[in-house]
């Protein structure tokens, strides 16, 4: 008797309380990092409460209570392995993170072998699609932004000649300046050098020395936004004020890029997922609804991981078993999904097909001046 | 204590002074080789410190670089970096034990753990630190750094040890040397100083002698004051016996006076009365000068000699003291005779320098008396830079004591006279503000006498 009355209490209590599904979040939530300032924790995590908060009411239908548990890795890149193994340890059901390509990559294996779904908000290093089916990407690939990037050097910029300078100890950096210089040759352009640096470096004066003998059109900086912004000054500084191009990595306030320019006009170019000017409802919606959570204007940061806890969240509402097998089996079935950050479009296990925001910082700021298509093809659309 | 006593203990003294140093130096070359060692073994673990406390962070930021080809490009660049934060020598990954640089030779590595090795002369530290992510090893990291501190030390120091040791030998061998040298040289310095004591005091002076030590040569100086010392007191005291002989001299040549003025009353003849007439002067002029003479020198030598100076031409007061001496070289058959230069105008007194003068002049006419065939006597005057020079030398037998006691009250190497003209020369020259040399042995043969007379005319 006393079995049978604790099993329906047990029974009752559940029923009332609904279903608890615990998902992690992995990023630096604590450290400042080399790339940015600004610790990623912040906008991201304040993304995902946007995002669940959003999903509130269809999660109480579903009597769905969602759990977060934070896995912090700080700056250190061997944590993030520590710390993925604690996820695939954890009652966690999907782990959203992983901020930058390098710590995906390090953590996808674990994932996959725990078979634990890990999404990837802006994670774009091409790689990670091969891992598995329990890895996703919400964030176009390096191959799609290389393209993108190589198509603006050749065709709006009109560039022959284009120099690389990734960081050397930067998966996303690398991976990027191979997607750019593979379709920038392909379309006819030359990559003559390529000089590596590291993400942390300061003085680039011998880089600059170096450089000075060569001829060129352009210059990729494929690297995080501190750095980038970093050898930009100092190739200014050193009267050279070729146009540079660079990636997400730019970020897209660029309030640290601008600050370590020191109001230098620069002729850059820069691909990004989302920019606060854009004006169409639903990154109005997001932006009055971020700020109202936080009081700040968002960044690329937040709104990525507002899609891609959205796209969670579709998925878990669509999930017939809230474990990680069904969770990651309704995430397959997802084929599209309309975002703030544009629709994306899933073929396969490869990351999704997106338009990319074309982004302008020859005026002291980033400013949006088209988008290009998912494939990176084309005129910039307007 | 008796001598022999404290010649023993001296020895004692300077062998315990020596046995301290050398076992002081022995003890300084065991210490800086002792503290040499401690200083290596304390920088090879400060070293240890320093490698280790970056060990961790450089191992993370390597790792992935082996787990994502993405970032390989960096592994060169992290290396460069690690290097050049650290102050390494080398720095470098291997992947198996088989493959280490030559530089890690003798080294024992652990896949599991950190090690630590050093070369044989303990100037360098390496740290081997396997990579590894769980259980999987991915290769060695290595990084060796230098340790210039012990190196420094170690050399530096042994340097300062063997010149410790070198100066401690030298000095018991300059000390052994220094003992024998000393128990040959000091004997005959004394033998030489006493020698030199006797001869001053006999007024038969030596030249200085050559005394070796240091010490005597400083008890020579002082045997030499208190020699001049003693002199001068005994001169004063031969003053006082010398007042009252003269007092019992002046009385004969007093009662001669007495004797000849009885004769002069009772002398016939005109032509005898006028001998006796000049016997009289005579005889009383050179008393009188004979106790001017000493009122000047002895009895009132503090009084300085008042010039009555007239700017004239030396020539004139020279050739009037050679006329005036010319009787007594005449009767002595001394050819006097004088080289001056007409033009050399001199502020003096004549009075005062042609007594000074004279004195020159009768001393030698007296000394070249002496002489059997050449007997002469040069006076000569010349400019000299400032000063105006008169020289009187003679062909006399030179000067027999040393020049520079000659002018001394009493001190006259002549039968005749009291001693005491070089001494009026002196001061009436030093009164005029010059100086009187005398020469032992001068071109002539004999002495001679130089006066030196600063400037020309007044």
């Amino acid at each position: 008797v006393k079995i049978y009355i604790l099993f329906l209490f047990t029974f009752i209590s559940t029923f009332a309380h609904g279903t608890q599904v615990e998902i992690g979040l992995a990023s630096n939530f604590s450290e400042i990092s080399t790339g940015s300032s600004n610790p990623y924790g912040r906008y991201f995590r304040n993304g995902v409460d946007l995002a669940v908060k959003a999903y509130e009411a269809r999660l109480n239908a579903k009597k769905i209570e969602i759990l977060i548990r934070q896995f912090d890795y700080g700056t250190n890149e061997a944590q993030v392995l520590k710390v993925a193994r604690e996820a695939a340890a954890s009652r966690v059901v999907a782990v959203i993170g992983y901020n930058y390509s390098s710590d995906a990559l390090l953590a996808a294996p674990i994932h996959q072998e725990s078979k634990l779904p890990m999404l990837l908000p802006s994670a774009s290093a091409n790689r990670l699609s091969s891992f598995g089916d329990y890895i996703h990407l919400a964030s176009f690939s390096n191959e799609s932004m290389g393209k993108g990037l190589a198509q603006i050097a050749f065709r709006k910029l009109k560039a022959r000649r284009v120099l690389t300078l990734p960081a050397g100890n930067c998966a996303y950096c690398n991976d990027l300046a191979d997607s750019f210089t593979q379709e920038f040759e392909a379309l006819g352009g030359r990559v003559p050098v390529r000089k590596a640096v590291l993400s942390d470096d300061r003085d680039f004066s011998q880089l600059i020395r170096d450089l000075k003998v060569e001829s060129f059109d352009a210059i990729l900086v494929p690297n995080q936004e501190l750095v980038s912004a970093r050898i930009i000054k100092a190739f200014l500084d050193a009267g050279i004020n070729k146009p540079f191009i660079g990636g997400d990595g730019w970020g897209d306030l660029g309030r640290e890029f601008f600050e370590v320019l020191k109001g230098k006009t620069v002729k850059g170019t820069s691909i990004s997922h989302w920019h606060i000017g854009l004006t169409d409802k639903k990154s109005n919606d997001f932006k009055s609804r971020y700020k109202a959570l936080s009081g700040q204007d968002p960044n690329d940061t937040a709104v990525l991981a507002y899609d891609t806890t959205c796209l969670l969240l579709e998925g878990i509402l669509k999930s017939k078993s809230l474990d990680r097998v069904g969770i990651e089996n309704a995430l397959n079935s997802i084929k599209s999904f309309d975002g703030v950050t544009g629709k994306f479009q899933f073929i396969g296990h490869q990351a999704p097909k997106k338009s990319m925001v074309v982004l302008d910082s020859s005026t002291g700021e980033f400013k949006v001046i088209g988008r290009l298509s998912p494939e990176g093809k084309g005129a910039i659309i307007k | 204590m008796t001598t022999p006593q404290l010649k023993s203990l001296r020895h004692l003294v300077n062998k315990l002074s020596a046995v301290s140093i050398a076992f002081v130096a022995i003890l300084t070359i065991i210490s800086l080789w002792i503290f040499s060692d401690i200083r290596k073994t304390s920088m090879s673990s400060e070293t240890k410190v320093k490698l280790e406390s970056s060990l961790g962070t450089q191992l993370d930021r390597l790792l992935p670089t082996f787990l994502l080809p993405e970032q390989r490009e960096g592994l060169p660049l992290l290396l460069e970096r690690f290097k050049s934060n650290d102050g390494l020598v080398d720095v470098g990954i291997f992947m198996d034990e088989g493959s280490h640089p030559s530089s890690l030779d003798g080294c024992n590595f652990s896949k599991l753990s950190t090690s630590y090795c050093e070369n044989s002369n303990l100037d360098v530290v390496a740290v081997v630190a396997p990579i590894l992510e769980g259980d999987r090893f991915f290769g060695f990291y290595y990084k060796i750094k230098s340790m210039n501190g012990p190196w420094l030390a170690e050399h530096v120091l042994s340097l300062s040890a063997i010149i410790l040791a070198i100066f401690a030998i030298t000095f018991l061998v300059l000390q052994r040397l220094q003992t024998r040298l000393l128990s040959q040289m000091v004997p005959e310095s004394i033998d030489r100083l006493i020698s030199w004591i006797d001869s001053d005091l006999n007024d038969t002076p030596q030249g200085t002698p050559n005394l070796w030590v240091t010490e005597l040569e400083t008890l020579r100086i002082k045997i030499s004051e208190s020699l001049d010392r003693y002199k001068e007191s005994r001169d004063q005291a031969v003053i006082g016996q010398l007042t009252s002989g003269i007092m019992h001299d002046l009385k004969t040549p007093l009662q001669s006076l007495v004797s000849a003025i009885n004769l002069v009353e009772t002398a016939g003849s005109t032509e005898r009365r006028n001998q006796m007439l000049q016997i009289l002067f005579e005889t009383s002029r050179d008393n009188v000068h004979v106790i001017q003479d000493i009122i000047e020198t002895t009895l009132d030598g503090n009084r300085e000699i008042a010039l009555r100076k007239i700017s004239g031409e030396l020539q004139q007061t020279i050739e009037f003291v050679v006329k005036q001496n010319k009787e007594i070289a005449t009767r002595s058959k001394v050819q006097v005779s004088a080289e001056t230069d007409s033009s050399l105008q001199l502020s003096h007194d004549p009075t005062q320098l042609s007594r000074a003068l004279s004195n020159l002049i009768k001393n030698g006419i007296e000394a070249a008396a002496e002489g059997h065939v050449d007997r002469r006597v040069l006076i000569r005057s010349f400019r000299q830079e400032n000063s105006i020079v008169v020289s009187v030398s003679d062909t006399g037998p030179g000067l027999r004591f040393d020049p520079k006691r000659l002018f001394r009250v009493f001190r006259s190497s002549k039968v005749r006279g009291a001693g005491l003209g070089l001494l009026i020369t002196k001061r009436i020259v030093e009164a005029h503000g010059g100086s009187v040399e005398a020469i032992r042995n001068s071109e002539l043969g004999g002495a001679e006498f130089r006066m030196s007379i600063p400037g020309g005319p007044a």
